[in-house]
Parts: structure tokens; C-alpha cells; sequence
């Protein structure tokens, strides 16, 4: 199915001001999608609208086919789609390991199961897997409050993997962390393309946007803009002329 | 941590008075803190006159005799607290109070499991009658005030009555036979304790046109704050209160001409002046420099007082609780500050109340109209 | 002397569970609710008047006590939970209002300010248990231990752990899919039902009630203890509870205070604490501090 996460007329007004106005667009399976626009321009709004954190005024988000009207938030974890957020939220009390075990099953969620023998060894090891592959093994029994900023965005990143989501929605997953930790997260982004996964991902970093996505979805003041590939993309002049007050983005882009 | 443990423990068990062989020691739970306070530590005072004038003449049994006052707050759970702090620590064989009925009804059962004798002088639940075999009430039953003011009210052929009722125990049990007994119409209103404005049922009332209206309060306060409105919405027809009102002369201040002016009346003890009576409030004058409030309960509470050493005279021994308890059931016409009274079966006093008019300065004694 | 000890032991081990379970709603899933009190007060009342009324024993009253508490718990939640913060605060605290003046007012019911005695101590196949003596104060004990066991393997599960999750961050909770409404209605139920066996424990030991239980004291006394034993932490409120309500509550009566400052005394206790609390161990008096 060509359209594998379609956004159809989607419409969302906050105190009369548009933050999504009639917007339509599709991001295709197995594909990495970046999603761009100036500041303010409704990116992370459209995430909210995806999973359903906001309910939209009108217009429909389909999944695989699937409208996804009227679902709670977690309905759509449960379908298949998980989200980053721009302000890191990982529960600060609580350890690596434990908030990556609440994001690996729903198998003992309920109250009486305290009594019941609990087998979380296929958790653990998930866990154990995807700490290695981060090469963080060693938070594992940090508190989530004493990690850094980068190791923050690495736990959140690896919890939404182990939702076992089949598109993963990332808000800004590059912002803040330096070039190093860059190169990481560029890596595990292609690694999750490989094992099948879809990606849209919300960025202000040009050149790794660029790199990573196979199209890029541009939108101003809650409208579309434009949908193509990233060479093709960076060039528009619509997209130029709503960058205006941002030179340095664009010149940045140019060079690559 | 463990410091902190250590130090409590220390402290606690400092606190605990050994048990001293040369005094006789009885306990008291009375509201010394709290919106009955001021009876309270009326009644903790005048018990503090009374044993400073029997140790000066004697003593009991040949000894000084001590009370332990313990703070009942009126609420059943502190005085409960209370109860077995007495009876377990202290081992006091006899316990003066409650003042307020919970209180009484808290400390009962633990003064009764562990045959210790508690006798009230105020507290007017009908329950009191049977919280046991070791539980005495030298009082008249609460309820049986509001039967008395519903038959004057009858007598005098008043046709509506407004009753105001505080949600507490005696108020309750004052309504519940005032209207058992009352044949006439009755606007009904209540409030809570602590109620500070009372306008709205003011004008409520005003708009029923009641011939009389019935302020059926538990706490002072509550007296104060409603009449002061009362006067200020220029309130006239005839006047009822209830037992707590009485004997308190400084709630009265300033409004004088208007409770006389509306034929105050209330439901109180036989207020009958005899020599003992005097002799107890010239004590607590000359002991607290000041003349003593709710008189009636003195008179009361120290008779109770003197018949348990009555009883304690006759056994010979203060520990020997069922021989006490088996004096008090025996007693009959016996002659006190309050009058002359009668223990019944229930451990009841059997005293009833009379009708008290105000007379420009304080309630006084007034025919009852059958 | 012995019995004075059980005495107080036996209210603090009652306490202890309403703190611990209090400690369930208030400090593990972080619902702000200031009405739990409620649900002691009405498991208290339900064994009063199922016992006196209706001839209900000590066991039955337990289990009949949680229903009855867990029921009003799953509407009352139904209705509030959806409020954050302090509107839930509000709205809880209004409750716990409401409940003392139905109490005070719906005398066919509960006598109102009259109260309820006679109230049966515990029996169990035909044994009575004499309050403050040895079997009464081990029958007490062994239910608390249960409860508390109950209460504690709630606290080490997932379900636990979800909840801390939910109190530090719904949203984030919600994004890996979570139903955070059931598993805070759970909290909510479960902690007012052991509420409520607490409840009728109290009205079975102190055999007289009244409304006196839903005060505002008691509100207040109820959240100093989970707040001084450490939101959340199991252990710490145990000990709490076993501190306040056993040792500082009626320490003051053998401090040789004067009788007329009793009342002002213990809170001056209970404030001395809480300050000294909040300035050097914020999280609880038994949680080390962070590093």
C-alpha cells in the first residue's frame, strides 16, 4: 500500500489561530520522511494529531487504510505507531532499566498479575540488546535523572524502539547533541530502515535531515508546502522564501 | 533515626507518673482545649478548689486526695486516649467525666472492661443509661430538656415555634423530644458548629412569623454570634434556649434588656440555692478570685465527687471498685449541692429539669406550668 | 501497662494501613486526592451500622467494609479523575466536607453527632477478642501484616512501577501505550477498599463512632504522615504512621504539659516535625538524601 500513513484534509485551530490548516500528505512504508517548516510552522502539532494527543477539528489520519478518528492516544501505540518528544520524557524517578521495561510489554500491567509468577527475561533481554546496540550498557541501573542530555535522548529513543512500533515518529531526535552522538543516532536511523521500520522524523538539522531521509515533507503556518526528495525539495522556493528569516539553514543545506 | 526512637522512649516513659501510695488518685477527663473549653476548665478548676479544701481538712481515708486531669477535646477518639492513659497508667479507680456525651460514650467501654468507674455530671445521652455496669450519670438526661420547654410551649398555647438546632449531641437529643412532645407547627433549621453568621435563618424565621422561637445550641459561641444577629434584625416573641446557655453571666452582656424583653426562658437543673451549694462557689471564688460560671454543673459535679468518697469511706479501700459501684446503685435521697437525688438501676440520678427565666441579670427559677 | 502499649499500638497498626494505603493512591500513583479519609470513615460507619442494625460479625464487616469503600471509591474516581492537580485536590477535599455533614446530618443512618455504640468487639468462631489484650492485639496485627504484604508486593510489581511512572509523567506513559485511567481507578479502588477494612477495624476496637472521624484533623493527619514517611516509600510510612500516631500523639500527655495546652501541643509536635522534615529530609524522613 503505497499510502502507508496518509494525512487526509487535517484541520486544527487554537484560539482562531490555524496550527494545521487543511493539510494533506502521505509517508510510504519502509520509508524515512522528514518532516520540516520554520518554527511554529505546525510540525510537532501534526505529531500530537498522529497520536492523538490532539484531536483534530476535522480531516482524517489513516493508517494502513485505518482511519485513526476517535481512538485514545495508547490505541495507537497499540496499532502500531510511537512517538519522541522535543522536550525529553523519560520519568525521572525511576531507572534506565525501569523505563525501558514499562515501553516492552503490557503482559503484567494490571494490578492482580502482583501475584502471579512473572516471566520478564524476554524484556531483559530486549532490553540488554538494544542498550549494547546504543552502546549504553552501562546506565542500565542509573537513574533516569542523573543521565545527560545526550544519554536522555538515547534512552528515550531506544523505550520508543521497544515499543515494537512499526512507524516511529522522531521530534527532533538531533537537537542538542553533538557530532559524535550524531553519528549514532544517524546509524541506529538506518539500522531501524533496514529491520523494516518507517520513520518521520521533525528536524532543524539540514545536512543530517538531508542525509537520512528518502523525502521530506515541508509546511508553513500549519499548510503543506511541498513533498518530494531532499535535493529536489531543498530547493524550492516557497520552502526558501518561508526560511527567509533563517539564512544560515539555508545556506547550511546548500552546501550539501 | 534511631536517636529520635530512643529520645521518645525516654521521654515517654519519664512522663509516666509512678503510681504513689501516700495519695489517693482520681481521674478527670473534661474539654480543656477546644469549643467546650471554657465549661471544661470551669469544672477542672472548681474540682481543683474542692480537693485543696478536703486535703486541708483531712484528706480521705486518712490521705490528700490528687486528680489527674486528661483532655477529652470532646471527641470520643482523644477521650478514649484518654480513658486508657487513666486506667492503664495512672490506675485510677475512679474517672470524673465526660462533659460532652461523646466523650462519655468514648471512655466508657475501656473504664467498663477494666471495672473502673466513670461518672459524668453533665453529659445528657441517652445511651449513657446503659454503657454498663460501671458507668454512673449524675445529670438529667439531655433529652428530657427539650420535653420540658415543648410542654411550657404547649401550656401557653404558642401554636408555632422556629427551632434552631446545632448539629452536635445535645442539641440533637434536646430536639428530638421537643418535637416528640410539641403539638404545635415547627420551622425547623440547623446549623454547624462554628457557624459564624446566622442571618439567612434569621430572616428564614422572620418570614415564617413563629410565636416563639426555640436556640437550641451546644458551644457558647454559637449563643453569642445568633443573638448578637438576633438583636440586629430587631427580633421580637418570646425566647427558648436550652441548658448550655445558662450560668455563663458574661453571654449575656449588653443584651440584658433583650432577653428579658422576650421572656427568655430555658430548660436547666433545679437551680434551688442550699448552704452546700453556697460553700462550693464560695470555695472557687476565694480560690480563683472571681465568681464561678455554670453553677449548676458544679453543684452537680461535686456531688459526684462527694459520693464516691462516700462510697470510698464505706469500703474503706479506693481500689475496691465493685464495692463502689454497688454503694452508688444504693443510693438514696441523698443530699447535695445540686438537691436531693436518688441513683437508679442505670446508674442514673434520675434529676430532671426545671424552667429558669431570665431576670435582667442571670436565669433564675420559674414555675413550671403543667 | 502492658494494655496501654496495645492500646496504642493497636490504633497505630489501623493507621498504619490508611497511611500505607493512602501511600498507594497519594504517593505511588500521585492523585492528589485529599478525601481519602472518606473511605476510612466509611468503612467505619458500614461495620458500625452492619454490625449494630444488622448483626454483621467482625469478618464479614472486613470484607463488606472494602466493597463498600471500593464501590464509592470506583464512582467518586470515575467522576475526578479526569481533573489534574489541584482541581482533583479540591474536588477530593470537598468530598471528604461533604461525607462528615452527610454524616452529621443523615440521622436515620448514623445517628449523627449521637453516634453509634455497641458496637461488637471482633468475633471469630464464636472467640471473642478482648480489646488491648494479647489475642486481640496479635488478631489485629496479623490482619495489618496481611494487608501490608498485600500492599507491599502492589508496590515492588509492574503495576507498581507503572504507577510511578504515571505520577512522574502521563504523557509519557500514555506514549508507550499505557491506560493510565484504569490503572489510576485501580489505585484509587484498591487503596480506599484497604481503607476501609482499617475503617471497620477502628469501629470494631473502639466500638463507639462518630462523625468526629471525617474531620479535618484527621485529613491533615493522614497526609503529614505520608509526607514525613516519604511519598511513595513503603517502609518510610510504615514508619511514620507507627511514629506519629503511636509514639508523638499522645506523647504530650506524660510531657507534664499543663491538660489546657494537650491540644496545642501535639500539633505543635506534629508541625516541629514537618518543618524539620521538609528542611532537611524533603523526600521523607527515612530516604537518604539524593546525592
Amino acid at each position: 500500500m503505497s499510502d502507508f500513513l496518509k494525512i487526509s484534509r487535517l484541520r486544527k485551530k487554537f484560539d482562531g489561530v490555524h496550527a494545521v490548516e487543511n493539510l494533506n500528505f502521505e509517508v510510504r512504508k519502509n520509508s524515512i520522511t522528514g518532516l520540516i517548516g520554520p518554527n511554529g510552522a505546525g510540525k510537532t502539532t501534526v505529531f500530537n494529531l498522529i497520536t492523538r494527543f490532539l484531536k483534530s477539528d476535522s480531516g482524517e489520519i489513516f493508517f494502513r487504510g485505518e482511519t485513526l478518528k476517535n481512538l485514545p492516544p495508547r490505541k495507537i501505540v497499540d496499532l502500531g505507531i510511537a512517538r519522541t518528544f522535543q522536550q525529553i520524557r523519560l520519568w525521572k524517578n525511576l531507572t534506565v532499566r525501569e523505563n525501558l521495561l514499562l515501553a516492552c510489554s503490557k503482559k503484567y500491567d494490571r494490578w492482580w498479575d502482583c501475584f502471579r509468577r512473572r516471566n520478564e527475561a524476554d524484556a531483559e533481554r530486549k532490553i540488554d540488546e538494544i542498550l549494547e546496540k546504543f552502546g549504553i550498557t552501562n546506565l542500565k541501573k542509573m537513574h533516569a535523572s542523573d543521565l545527560s542530555y545526550g544519554q536522555s535522548k538515547l534512552v528515550e529513543l531506544a523505550r520508543t524502539i521497544l515499543t515494537d512500533a512499526e512507524i516511529l515518529l522522531l521530534d527532533e531526535p538531533a537537537a542538542g547533541i553533538n557530532p559524535t552522538l550524531l553519528k549514532t543516532i544517524e546509524k541506529i536511523i538506518f539500522d531501524l530502515k533496514k529491520s523494516g521500520k518507517t520513520l518521520l522524523v521533525i528536524e532543524h538539522n539540514m545536512p543530517f535531515l538531508m542525509k537520512i531521509s528518502d523525502e521530506i515533507v515541508a509546511i508553513d503556518g500549519g499548510k503543506f508546502l511541498c513533498q518530494g526528495a531532499p535535493a529536489v525539495v531543498q530547493k524550492n522556493p516557497k520552502l526558501l522564501a518561508a526560511y527567509l528569516g533563517d539564512a544560515r539553514e539555508i545556506l547550511k543545506s546548500e552546501k550539501c | 533515626m534511631k536517636k529520635l526512637f530512643f529520645l521518645a522512649t525516654a521521654i515517654f516513659i519519664s512522663g509516666c507518673t509512678a503510681p504513689n501510695d501516700e495519695k489517693i488518685r482520681l481521674g478527670a477527663i473534661l474539654p480543656l482545649t477546644g469549643g467546650m473549653a471554657e465549661m471544661g476548665l470551669e469544672l477542672q478548676k472548681s474540682l481543683i478548689a474542692e480537693v485543696e479544701f478536703l486535703n486541708k481538712n483531712g484528706g480521705i481515708l486518712e490521705r490528700d486526695l490528687e486528680i489527674i486531669f486528661e483532655d477529652g477535646q470532646c471527641n470520643p477518639g482523644v477521650a478514649t486516649a484518654a480513658a486508657q492513659k487513666l486506667v492503664r497508667v495512672e490506675k485510677v479507680p475512679v474517672i470524673l467525666g465526660g462533659l460532652c456525651s461523646p466523650e462519655t460514650l468514648g471512655a466508657a467501654p475501656i473504664a467498663e472492661k477494666n471495672r473502673v468507674i466513670l461518672i459524668t455530671s453533665v453529659s445528657g445521652a441517652e445511651s449513657i443509661s446503659d454503657a454498663g455496669d460501671f458507668i454512673f450519670r449524675n445529670a438529667p438526661e439531655g433529652n428530657t430538656n427539650g420535653q420540658i420547654i415543648a410542654d411550657h410551649a404547649s401550656a401557653l398555647g404558642l401554636q408555632k415555634i422556629a427551632l434552631v438546632n446545632e448539629l452536635s449531641d445535645f442539641p440533637l437529643s434536646v430536639k428530638k423530644t421537643f418535637l416528640e412532645n410539641y403539638d404545635g407547627e415547627i420551622f425547623e433549621e440547623n446549623f454547624a458548629p462554628g457557624t459564624m453568621d446566622f442571618r439567612t435563618v434569621i430572616s428564614k424565621i422572620e418570614n415564617e412569623k413563629p410565636d416563639a422561637l426555640f436556640f437550641n445550641p451546644q458551644q457558647n459561641q454559637s449563643f453569642k454570634v445568633f443573638l448578637k444577629q438576633l438583636v440586629e434584625a430587631q427580633w421580637s416573641g418570646q425566647l427558648f434556649f436550652n441548658n448550655t446557655v445558662v450560668g455563663n453571666p458574661a453571654l449575656y452582656e449588653e443584651i440584658e434588656d433583650f432577653l428579658q424583653k422576650n421572656d427568655a426562658i430555658a430548660g436547666s437543673y433545679d437551680v434551688v440555692p442550699n448552704p452546700q451549694q453556697t460553700a462550693v462557689l464560695e470555695r472557687f471564688e476565694t480560690q480563683w478570685n472571681r465568681p464561678a460560671l455554670f453553677r449548676h454543673l458544679l453543684a452537680n459535679q461535686h456531688d459526684s465527687l462527694h459520693l464516691i468518697l462516700a462510697a470510698m469511706k464505706k469500703t474503706g479501700d479506693e481500689n475496691d471498685t465493685e464495692g463502689i459501684r454497688d454503694f452508688l446503685y444504693g443510693v438514696e435521697n441523698f443530699v447535695g449541692a445540686s438537691g436531693t437525688f436518688s441513683i437508679d438501676e442505670n446508674g442514673d440520678a434520675g434529676k430532671s429539669y426545671s424552667l429558669v427565666k431570665f431576670d435582667g441579670t442571670e436565669f433564675r427559677n420559674f414555675e413550671r406550668k403543667k | 501497662m502492658i494494655e496501654y502499649f496495645f492500646s496504642l499500638a493497636t490504633i497505630a497498626l489501623i493507621w498504619t494501613i490508611v497511611a500505607q494505603s493512602y501511600n498507594l493512591s497519594f504517593g505511588l500513583a500521585g492523585l492528589f486526592n485529599l478525601g481519602h479519609v472518606i473511605f476510612f470513615g466509611i468503612g467505619a460507619y458500614a461495620a458500625a451500622i452492619l454490625n449494630t442494625r444488622f448483626g454483621f460479625n467482625f469478618l464479614e464487616n472486613l470484607g463488606l467494609a472494602a466493597l463498600i469503600s471500593g464501590t464509592v471509591a470506583s464512582g467518586f474516581g470515575i467522576l475526578t479523575l479526569r481533573l489534574r492537580g489541584h482541581y482533583l485536590a479540591i474536588a477530593t477535599l470537598g468530598a471528604a466536607m461533604i461525607a462528615q455533614v452527610v454524616a452529621l446530618n443523615w440521622l436515620e443512618l448514623t445517628r449523627g453527632p449521637l453516634g453509634i455504640r455497641g458496637i461488637d468487639e471482633p468475633q471469630i468462631f464464636g472467640e471473642i477478642f478482648v480489646g488491648d489484650t494479647l489475642p486481640h492485639f496479635l488478631l489485629y496485627f496479623g490482619i495489618a501484616a496481611t494487608l501490608l504484604f498485600f500492599l507491599w508486593k502492589l508496590f515492588q510489581s509492574p503495576w507498581g512501577r507503572l504507577l510511578r511512572a504515571i505520577r512522574d509523567d502521563e504523557l509519557a506513559a500514555i506514549a508507550v501505550g499505557k491506560n493510565i485511567f484504569a490503572a489510576k481507578l485501580w489505585a484509587l479502588v484498591l487503596s480506599a477498599a484497604l481503607a476501609g477494612v482499617a475503617g471497620a477495624m477502628y469501629a470494631h476496637y473502639r466500638v463507639f463512632l462518630d462523625p468526629s472521624i471525617f474531620a479535618l484533623s484527621e485529613i491533615i493527619l493522614l497526609i503529614l504522615i505520608v509526607v514525613i514517611g516519604g511519598r511513595g516509600n513503603f517502609w518510610g510510612n510504615v514508619a511514620s504512621a507507627f511514629l506519629i500516631v503511636g509514639v508523638l500523639s499522645e506523647l504530650p500527655r506524660f510531657l507534664n504539659f499543663p491538660e489546657t495546652l494537650l491540644g496545642a501541643a501535639r500539633n505543635i509536635v506534629y508541625a516541629g516535625l514537618l518543618i524539620a522534615t521538609m528542611f532537611w529530609r524533603p523526600r521523607g524522613i527515612f530516604c537518604r538524601r539524593k546525592k
